[in-house]
């Protein structure tokens, strides 16, 4: 019986989450669909043969976007990790005011915090380069990576790597074998919510990429802001399969350890 | 007199046919200064092998492939430039990157040209953000009748060679003719006819939308018999006289609009209002837009354009180079190409760009003016003729602002 819930929720689950994309599946194999057509009344894969022509630039910005947001969730990672770790277990003067100055950049109007952040990284050089645009992904990705992995920490003991430490166990060791499998699910999560903050930036990369850094979403929004559903049909699906596949992978992680989920309530 | 230009005419084609590819090049020269150039031939070297940036509106596969393909190939081909399209989902996009440089003091931006108009070249202009000037002293300049207002002005602000000109917009309306039939209403009174025997089929976009904006300025120079009254400075006696006739036309209008007027939609859903049956009516600067609608799929085939018997509004857009752009050879060079006859046939043939030129075909060879006269538009786009004889100015700015805000306490609000 409860085997047979199980498989309804997640068939649910799957349609839920998956139903948005079928339409657009259908649009980008349309030339004409009008009310009160039920179906496209002429297909077309014209839309696909744009995709894939230079012109589009998608293969490009499909490119760019995996390497920064690739780069982004490495250094969230690095940065956001410690962090998370401080806030969680250590108690410090301060930590009301770092905490609050985490959530900033999610609180603020993110086209007011990059105009601010391009005259800056005008005067550092940072503009107009790979590396800009990858640090300025950074700032609305690491609020996540702090919030979902401080609230990881603090379901998770320190008991366990003292142990492993009295039995001789260096850093490194207590790092790979005690701290990362407790907190790897998490983790998971984590860096999937930062790839996909980077991943869906347009504003941050225009500004400071200057248009020498193509990403998908600049060669998507524009078309969104058209009129031809069918190409922002056709290239919103490149858009959204990264992050399909990325749950698709990670949900196996998660679903055997969910006891991790339960660390979000903290927050 | 005669026999010297044609004596000129000649020297030029030997010239040209003389040499290959490059050597078309060799007779074109600057018809004025430009700022860190001597010669035409200087800003050729400097521009050989290097990337012009041009920043524009990317919302369309058909003007993205068009730019790479006819102007990105063939300045590659003919001045070894290439072309990098970045495609924006709004022009002011671009205008905020540069006001932000200038404030950080950068002296060398990214963005070598950008496509644009009204607004944002105001901004551009007035903060002393464009490199020039350089537009009349283009070789191809000599196409463009620069004394002509749509060229000297763009939405009242005086070009003053800040800018190319690259295309050409006119206000039309389109109808569903299942919806309409053949015979549209051409008249703001037959409009109000129409709309009062098929309630719930017409409606324009609401203020502050670009569009709906346009659509009230036509109803100003429909009540005052013409555009004249609003072409000068702004004068609220003026403005008062002809003002109330406006708000009544709009308010007995309102009742037979689309969801009875309680609501306006943005242009950008009339569209798809329109597509899908639920009104019979959209409006806009593309009178090509329809056959591109059509021949996309976006459109059925029986939708059709029309203009006003009393007129409607026209503009051209241009292209512009900002002060900081790192290559303003390239850009020149791609400008240039712009006013080219090579280009200026292909934006104008139907079957390719299907674009309204700016300029007349008469500034251009007999050759090309006999192609243009044979190429056939598509049935939803009225003819260039018909189209110019229709063609009416912008009114400066301030009428515009107020204009807008009249209608917001008077129709809006009432």
């Amino acid at each position: 019986m409860q085997k047979i819930i199980r498989w309804v929720t997640m068939v649910l689950i799957v349609i839920v989450a998956l139903a948005p994309i079928l339409p657009q599946f259908v649009w980008s194999f349309s030339h004409r669909w009008l009310f009160p057509s039920l179906l496209p009344s002429e297909w077309s894969i014209e839309p696909w043969e744009y995709v894939l022509s230079p012109s589009s630039r998608v293969g490009e910005g499909f490119a760019n976007s995996l390497s920064i947001a690739v780069v982004v969730s490495v250094l969230s990672i690095l940065v956001g990790l410690p962090a998370a770790r401080a806030l969680a277990l250590h108690q410090f003067r301060g930590k009301v005011v770092i905490e609050w100055l985490l959530m900033v950049p999610i609180i603020v109007p993110g086209i007011v915090a990059t105009m601010g952040i391009h005259q800056v990284f005008i005067r550092l050089h940072l503009t107009d380069s790979f590396i800009g645009v990858c640090l300025v992904h950074l700032i609305p990705c690491i609020p996540y990576m702090v919030l979902v992995m401080s609230s990881v920490f603090a379901n998770y003991g320190t008991e366990l790597e003292d142990t492993a430490r009295t039995l001789g166990a260096g850093p490194f060791a207590v790092f790979r074998f005690v701290t990362l499998p407790g907190i790897f699910s998490g983790l998971l999560v984590a860096t999937m919510f930062t790839f996909l903050i980077s991943w869906g930036q347009y504003i941050t990369t225009l500004l400071i990429g200057g248009g020498t850094i193509i990403t998908l979403p600049m060669v998507l929004f524009p078309f969104i802001s058209g009129t031809n559903y069918s190409n922002a049909a056709a290239i919103s699906l490149v858009f959204v399969a990264p992050a399909v596949l990325v749950l698709i992978l990670t949900s196996r992680q998660l679903g055997r350890e969910s006891a991790v989920m339960g660390g979000f309530g903290k927050l | 007199m005669f026999n010297f230009k044609r004596i000129i005419c000649i020297l030029l084609l030997t010239t040209t046919m003389l040499g290959v590819a490059g050597a078309q090049d060799a007779a074109d020269e600057l018809l004025g200064p430009v700022p860190g150039f001597e010669t035409w031939a200087d800003v050729l070297a400097a521009a050989e092998g290097t990337t012009v940036n041009w920043h524009m509106w990317g919302g369309s596969d058909k003007i993205n492939q068009d730019v790479d393909r006819d102007i990105g190939e063939r300045v590659q081909a003919l001045y070894g430039v290439t072309l990098n399209r970045v495609p924006l989902v709004d022009t002011a996009d671009a205008v905020n990157k540069i006001l932000d440089e200038s404030a950080a003091g950068v002296t060398t931006g990214t963005i070598d040209l950008i496509w644009i108009n009204g607004e944002n070249f105001r901004t551009l202009k007035s903060a002393n953000l464009l490199y020039g000037p350089w537009s009349e002293s283009i070789p191809n300049a000599r196409y463009v009748d620069w004394s002509d207002p749509a060229f000297a002005f763009d939405f009242g602000e005086a070009v003053e060679g800040y800018e190319s000109p690259w295309g050409h917009a006119q206000f039309v309306f389109e109808y569903n003719t299942d919806l309409v039939g053949e015979e549209p209403p051409t008249s703001f009174e037959a409009l109000a006819e129409w709309s009062a025997a098929n309630p719930g089929l017409f409606t324009y976009p609401a203020i502050p939308d670009f569009t709906g904006s346009v659509f009230i300025r036509h109803v100003f120079y429909w009540v005052a018999g013409g555009p004249e009254p609003f072409l000068g400075d702004f004068d609220q006696a003026v403005f008062d006289q002809y003002a109330p006739a406006v708000w009544e036309y709009l308010n007995g209008l309102e009742p037979n609009l689309w969801r009875a007027g309680e609501t306006y939609p943005e242009a950008s859903v009339m569209q798809d209002l329109l597509a899908n049956q639920e009104i019979a009516f959209n409006m806009g600067y593309g009178p090509g837009n329809a056959a591109t609608n059509i021949n996309e799929g976006v459109y059925p085939e029986t939708i059709r354009t029309f203009v006003l018997d009393t007129g409607t509004i026209s503009n051209n857009n241009f292209v512009t180079i900002p002060y900081n752009a790192p290559n303003p050879a390239g850009a020149m060079i791609v400008a240039n190409y712009i006013l080219s006859e090579e280009f200026q046939l292909n934006m104008t043939n139907p079957e390719s760009w299907g674009w309204l030129s700016p300029i007349a075909p008469s500034m251009y060879s007999e050759e090309f003016q006999a192609a243009v006269a044979a190429f056939e538009s598509h049935p939803a786009t009225l003819s260039a003729d018909v189209l110019n004889a229709a063609a009416l100015p912008e009114p400066p700015a301030t009428w515009v602002t107020a204009m807008e805000q009249g209608w917001i306490e008077n129709v809006l609000e009432k």
